[in-house]
């Protein structure tokens, strides 16, 4: 009985969710989660391989998934993907931004003095997590103003709302996404439809492609210095683990959730609440 | 090393990510459970497989909500609390304890308010507001947290408010102890993570209840309402039931420390 009731309040069945950046760890790992829960899936990626094996995944599970090849740094692109995923699926209700990463070389470091950071890799990371975010946002908003009903999810960071040390670029990106993510639900409820929800998570410390240089040792795979202060920081003594991600989606998209709107939800094992002494 | 192939196959059932979300056989204590906004919240914890306790002051509508619940096949205790009286709270962690033998989630819901200006509130009334909405939730976590210490797991869920980010008129007793409840929120869950416990909080923004029914009928307060929310809508009793599943269950695991505010948009602008 309770497992119909929750059907009933979580289940994605026949909806259709978009990810951008879904080849990666995170954006595949909703991917497949979600498609768990019922929805159909349009895989998102710069590298359609990337794509293709999330969509290989989510079939093998008896999912529904289908890959697209889309920068989201580029409109006329987004605009053509948007386009062949609503030929494809007949519609498309919930965008997930998760496209997004950080490097080396707009991170300070020992070998990298702030003083020394390039603006040419700096202006890629502010590139990739904002505009990466706006330009889909855009395009999706269009599609959801004129079926006035839409759900948006963009996937911060918690070095949003706590800079962390040496991540200077995607700490101001993430930080823009956030006070977007507040923005665009304003925006669109008021001037389009109060059934277009915009809401953000914020993950903590998730073992990443782009975070891995910083937290585990290359060779040994051990934890860093800096991978220690992490767990050391993090009440809950441990990295997330992805699907704790998907639990959080589902709960955002549910129908029960539907007057949260214009909130940016941590999950990061209680990181954010610890002031570190 | 995380691997996107090996997440992906870690996953055995089709529709195993929803199991996260059941709490089958988990026991619930819901403060205030009898009406408004803890009743959506027992209801919707009972649907979700647990057993459910309810406290609250009137013995009738407890002996409502109960019979309202066991129609819906949920096991409930309805137990008369006030939640302003210490050997009440001591009653109902034992009774709970002897009915069902655990507590695994303990929703703190009930609360009051007291609309006044600043310079009229009493120290009677401010003393009283104090002592339900913020005193009786470190009490009764204090209690039910040493239990659950031992037990090695639980889910506390406070009620805060948009009041715990933002000032409004005439409501500074309520403002202040909702404030209280976020940072109680945070202590709480930083000192009990190393026992599994998760402690979070739900901000509810302008909800139709009793407790809110003047306001609603209020034109100029409805109307600031309305205006305000680019959702145009007040919030309704089952809107908080999605959000209190999930911070009861597994799904939300990986998160304490936390307010999820449930505003219709109020706080992002």
């Amino acid at each position: 009985m309770s497992k119909t009731y929750l059907e009933k309040m979580f289940s994605l069945e026949g909806q259709v969710v978009a990810i951008t950046g879904g080849g990666g760890v995170l954006g595949g790992a909703l991917a497949v989660g979600l498609s768990q829960a019922g929805a159909k899936i349009a895989v998102l990626n710069r590298t359609q391989k990337k794509a293709d094996r999330i969509v290989n995944e989510i079939k093998k599970i008896k999912g529904t998934a289908m890959a697209f090849s889309a920068d989201v740094l580029d409109k006329k692109n987004m605009e053509n993907a948007i386009q062949s995923i609503i030929k494809e699926f007949g519609m498309v209700d919930v965008l997930i931004n998760c496209a997004g990463g950080n490097q080396p070389t707009a991170t300070a470091s020992d070998q990298l003095r702030f003083m020394d950071i390039p603006q040419e890799p700096m202006q890629a990371v502010l590139n990739i997590n904002f505009l990466g975010t706006f330009i889909p946002c855009q395009v999706f908003a269009q599609f959801f103003s004129e079926k006035k009903v839409g759900h948006i999810i963009n996937i911060s960071s918690m070095a949003a709302l706590r800079p962390l040390t040496k991540v200077v670029a995607y700490s101001a990106a993430k930080s823009a996404v956030n006070n977007f993510t507040q923005w665009l639900a304003v925006h669109l409820s008021q001037n389009y439809s109060s059934s277009i929800r915009v809401n953000a998570i914020a993950p903590g410390f998730f073992l990443t492609e782009q975070n891995r240089f910083l937290l585990t040792d290359e060779k040994s795979g051990e934890l860093t210095a800096r991978g220690k202060t992490i767990i050391a920081h993090t009440p809950l003594a441990r990295f997330g683990e992805a699907e704790e991600l998907v639990s959080t989606a589902l709960w955002l998209l549910s129908p029960a959730s539907r007057f949260v709107h214009g909130t940016v939800i941590p999950v990061d094992g209680g990181f954010s609440a610890f002031s570190g002494v | 090393m995380v691997d996107s192939q090996l997440l992906a196959e870690s996953k055995t059932e089709p529709m195993g990510i929803l199991d996260k979300f059941i709490l089958s056989n988990k026991v619930a204590v819901v403060t205030g459970g009898n009406r408004g906004l803890g009743k959506a919240m027992a209801r919707a914890l009972g649907e979700a497989g647990a057993h459910v306790v309810i406290a609250g002051r009137s013995r009738n509508s407890l002996e409502e909500t109960a019979e309202e619940l066991r129609q819906h096949r949920i096991e409930v205790l309805a137990l008369q609390v006030d939640v302003g009286k210490e050997e009440d709270l001591d009653r109902l962690v034992n009774r709970t304890l002897e009915t069902f033998k655990r507590i695994d989630i303990l929703v703190n819901n009930a609360g009051i308010s007291y609309r006044q200006p600043a310079e009229k509130i009493s120290l009677e009334n401010w003393d009283h507001v104090y002592k339900i909405n913020l005193r009786s939730v470190f009490l009764l976590s204090q209690k039910v947290g040493k239990f659950m210490i031992k037990q090695r797991s639980g889910k506390i869920v406070n009620v805060g408010s948009l009041l715990s980010e933002q000032a409004v008129p005439e409501a500074i007793a309520d403002s202040t102890t909702k404030a209280g409840i976020k940072m109680l929120t945070q202590s709480l869950a930083l000192e009990w993570a190393q026992y599994n416990i998760q402690v979070n909080a739900i901000g509810p923004g302008y909800f139709r209840t009793d407790m809110m029914e003047p306001l609603y009928q209020n034109p100029a307060q409805h109307s600031m309402v309305i205006n305000r929310l680019s959702i145009k809508r007040w919030g309704k009793p089952e809107d908080l039931q999605g959000a209190i599943i999930f911070l009861a269950s597994a799904a939300s695991d990986y998160m304490t420390g936390q307010v999820l505010y449930i505003d219709g948009g109020w706080l992002a602008g």
